[in-house]
């Protein structure tokens, strides 16, 4: 696997891809803990961290982990961790904590099936709302599931750039699926995607860790260049002192830290589209593993004549209302596989559309004939 | 207010501890042991990264004028382990309380002693949690009354000391809020130390430890108590009595090879290599 | 004798009123009685000694080291 570094084009697994995508961009610090499905991507940093000048961390637990890397990331280097749904919820509160104090880091969940210790290996896309709701207090993260290994590469690029442009934690919600399959990934050459450092701190006099600019977001100082920051977890003002008995500026902080995400909503949403130039009026909608089998579908139902749309979402948090709103005009009825009770399907009702849910539970994908006639039963 | 106090204060302000709170006692001293390491040219303040837990003791590092990050309970430690690792260079102390540190810290804990990272930990001893009002913690005296032993607790203590030996430490050494100068001269030994360091600072609690586990609620008094009940180490033999004494002194000096040492010297070799 | 050596040098001592929280180590500690709590109340909110047998302060330091605002200063006058 250390081959792989320099080679143009691979068959590699996905947990693998999503190990040479976070080198790619810039990850040098990883903590981690054997988890099934997440392991392989802790295999894959350890042997490939040193290498390129990294530190590979096995943490005595995931609270170890997560508090590592924000640390390491304090400490100037881009970091990440990998983990599933139990270790997930082990990880909300320095999720939380990174949310407020604006460190970069990226978390990885392998989705397996809940609740509880539940399927280790078996897939699902359970966590999706623990995403977005996993840590307590009112916050708003970044979150992207990938659909195939080339996306396990390009969206774990993408996540590290996104947590270093907005100074917050990016979350990438991959499954057991997409962490064991192999496929052929051309892997892109140095420099052809555009890697995104944090803000640099301009002056030392007068410094205030978190001064936000016009953008909502404070440029970063790192620990040991004489900044003297204080980075604090309790509601604080532009120099980390505390204010959480001033109702007023506790309600500043807490509104930026938001409005720094929600703000560039339509910037950072991701999603793709297939047979939507004749404006269907019915769309099939989905994300990650699932979408492969949605897009067999929607392919086959148009071979039978059926007029009928794909729209995968790449970027789930923040909730791309807007520009979903444009992209769905003419629609008037979504079906939505999905391996969970039918969370986002849930979500999506939103936007004001007839939303018809197809979950699925068991750790097992749907496949296209089962979506079809989940579409048929309804009819389009 | 002091010289050297106002040499590396944020600002000037009033701290949050109770009158007669032994954390502003270690602030004097942490303080002092920096100032005189830094003029003897052997401590760089700039390097220096303070990271405090969730207690009182928490915000010791809060008011210093250096590199401080105040971080979720009971996660200093690894937060200070992710940071030295990343760059070994800095001078990463961590300050902590004994529920912060032996309860839920108390994992994080031990694998630190174990590895030997090359962190500093601060403990400061008050044998409850003092920020939420005087709780049972791992280190309170079987027997003791708190808020949440109204009872009289039933719980065995731990000594951190032997804990931190056991698990691994390089350097282990406990002191009284009452050793004013036996501190100072600890607080450089821990900061000069290569290797995992814990010194356990015993500090008086006159709001919560005081009256209700001591019966005392005059600081003056408690650290009296602290004297007289305080035993060093060097002077311990097979039959002393150790029961309500404070066991105090440098219990261990040694120097092994650190974590941060050994990963990087792998990561030397290896980088570049495909 | 020892009154004149001790008293060769005259000590100011000064407590800083914003600081200072009334504790009373200072008071108890003092080898030689020169705090005694006052009805000043200080920035605290709370009454706070007072250096009134200054005279007899030997510049020991013992209340500098163990007060622990930090709010006592002691300047040593030729």
């Amino acid at each position: 696997m250390t081959s792989l570094i320099n080679k143009k084009y691979s068959l590699i697994s996905g947990s693998e891809a999503m190990a040479l995508g976070a080198i790619y961009a810039g990850v040098r610090f990883f903590a981690g803990y054997p988890i099934t499905p997440a392991t392989e991507i802790a295999e894959a940093m350890s042997k490939l961290m040193p290498i390129k000048g990294g530190i590979y961390f096995q943490g005595e637990d995931e609270l170890a982990s997560i508090n590592a890397i924000i640390g390491a990331s304090w400490a100037g280097f881009k970091s990440m961790t990998a983990t599933s749904g139990p270790g997930f919820s082990l990880m909300q509160e320095g999720i939380g904590y990174a949310v407020l104090t604006e460190t970069p880091i990226v978390i990885v969940d392998v989705m397996r099936g809940g609740p509880s210790t539940g399927q280790p290996t078996l897939p699902s896309q359970q966590d999706i709302m623990q995403a977005k709701f996993g840590s307590h207090g009112d916050y708003e993260v970044i979150t992207y599931a990938p659909a195939n290994v080339t996306e396990m590469f390009t969206l774990t690029v993408e996540a590290v750039n996104m947590s270093e442009k907005y100074r917050t934690p990016v979350i990438v919600l991959a499954d057991e699926i997409l962490a064991h399959i192999w496929e052929k990934v051309f892997l892109p050459e140095n420099g052809e995607i555009p890697l995104i450092e944090r803000k640099k701190p301009k002056e030392k006099e007068k410094f205030a860790t978190f001064m936000p600019d016009d953008d909502l977001i404070p440029s970063m100082p790192r620990l040991g260049d004489g900044y003297s920051v204080l980075v604090e977890g309790q509601l604080h003002d532009e120099f980390g002192f505390g204010v959480g008995s001033n109702p007023e500026k506790s309600a500043k902080l807490v509104n930026r830290i938001v409005n720094k995400i929600s703000m560039h909503k339509d910037e950072i949403a991701k999603y793709e589209t297939y047979y939507m130039d004749d404006n269907p009026s019915a769309v099939v909608v989905s994300y990650g593993s699932v979408s492969r089998s949605a897009k067999d579908a929607v392919i086959q139902l148009r071979k039978e004549g059926i007029k009928i749309g794909y729209l995968r979402i790449i970027s789930l948090w923040p909730f791309p209302e807007v520009k979903l709103k444009k992209e769905l005009a003419n629609v008037s009825k979504v079906f939505f596989p999905e391996m969970n009770i039918g969370k986002y399907a849930d979500y999506f009702r939103v936007l004001g559309i007839p939303v018809f849910s197809i979950p699925k539970l068991g750790g097992v994908m749907q496949t296209p004939l089962e979506i079809i006639e989940s579409i048929k039963r309804v009819g389009v | 207010m002091l010289e050297v106090a106002e040499k590396y204060f944020r600002k000037k302000t009033r701290t949050i501890f109770c009158p007669g709170c032994g954390d502003g006692q270690v602030l004097h001293y942490f303080i002092d042991a920096i100032d005189q390491l830094k003029s003897e040219n052997k401590l760089d303040t700039k390097r220096l990264v303070l990271i405090g837990g969730i207690g009182c003791s928490g915000w010791i590092p809060t008011y210093i004028n250096v590199d401080v990050m105040h971080v979720l309970h009971g996660r200093a430690i690894p937060v200070a382990t992710g940071i030295k690792l990343a760059n070994p260079d800095l001078e990463v102390v961590v300050f902590s309380g004994d529920g912060d540190n032996l309860s839920i810290g108390g994992n994080h804990f031990i694998h630190a002693a174990r590895r030997n990272v090359g962190i500093k930990v601060v403990m400061l001893n008050n044998m409850l949690y003092g920020m939420t009002g005087g709780q049972l913690a791992p280190t309170t005296p079987h027997g003791a009354v708190t808020h949440t032993t109204p009872y009289k607790s039933v719980d065995t203590p731990f000594d951190g000391c032997e804990l931190a030996k056991t698990a691994g430490a390089t350097y282990v050494a406990r002191w009284t809020t009452a050793h004013a100068r036996e501190l100072v001269i600890a607080f450089r030994e821990m900061l000069l130390h290569k290797g995992f360091a814990y010194v356990e600072v015993i500090s008086q609690c006159p709001t919560y430890f005081g009256r209700y586990v001591l019966g005392e609620d005059n600081p003056s008094a408690i650290l009296t108590y602290f004297l007289k009940n305080s035993v060093r180490v060097d002077n311990l033999s097979e039959n002393s009595d150790r029961i309500g004494r404070f066991i105090i002194g440098k219990m261990l000096d040694i120097t092994k090879p650190t974590y941060e040492d050994e990963v990087w010297d792998q990561v030397k070799k290896l980088k570049g290599v495909i | 004798m020892i009154q004149n050596k001790v008293t060769k040098y005259k000590f100011s001592v000064i407590i800083d009123q914003d600081l200072c929280k009334g504790c009373e180590i200072c008071v108890e500690k003092c080898p030689f009685k020169v705090f005694e709590m006052s009805n000043i109340v200080g920035g605290y909110g709370v009454p706070i000694p007072q250096a009134i047998r200054e005279d007899k302060c030997t510049g020991c330091n013992v209340c500098v080291i163990f007060c622990p605002e930090m709010a006592i200063t002691i300047k040593k006058e030729a």
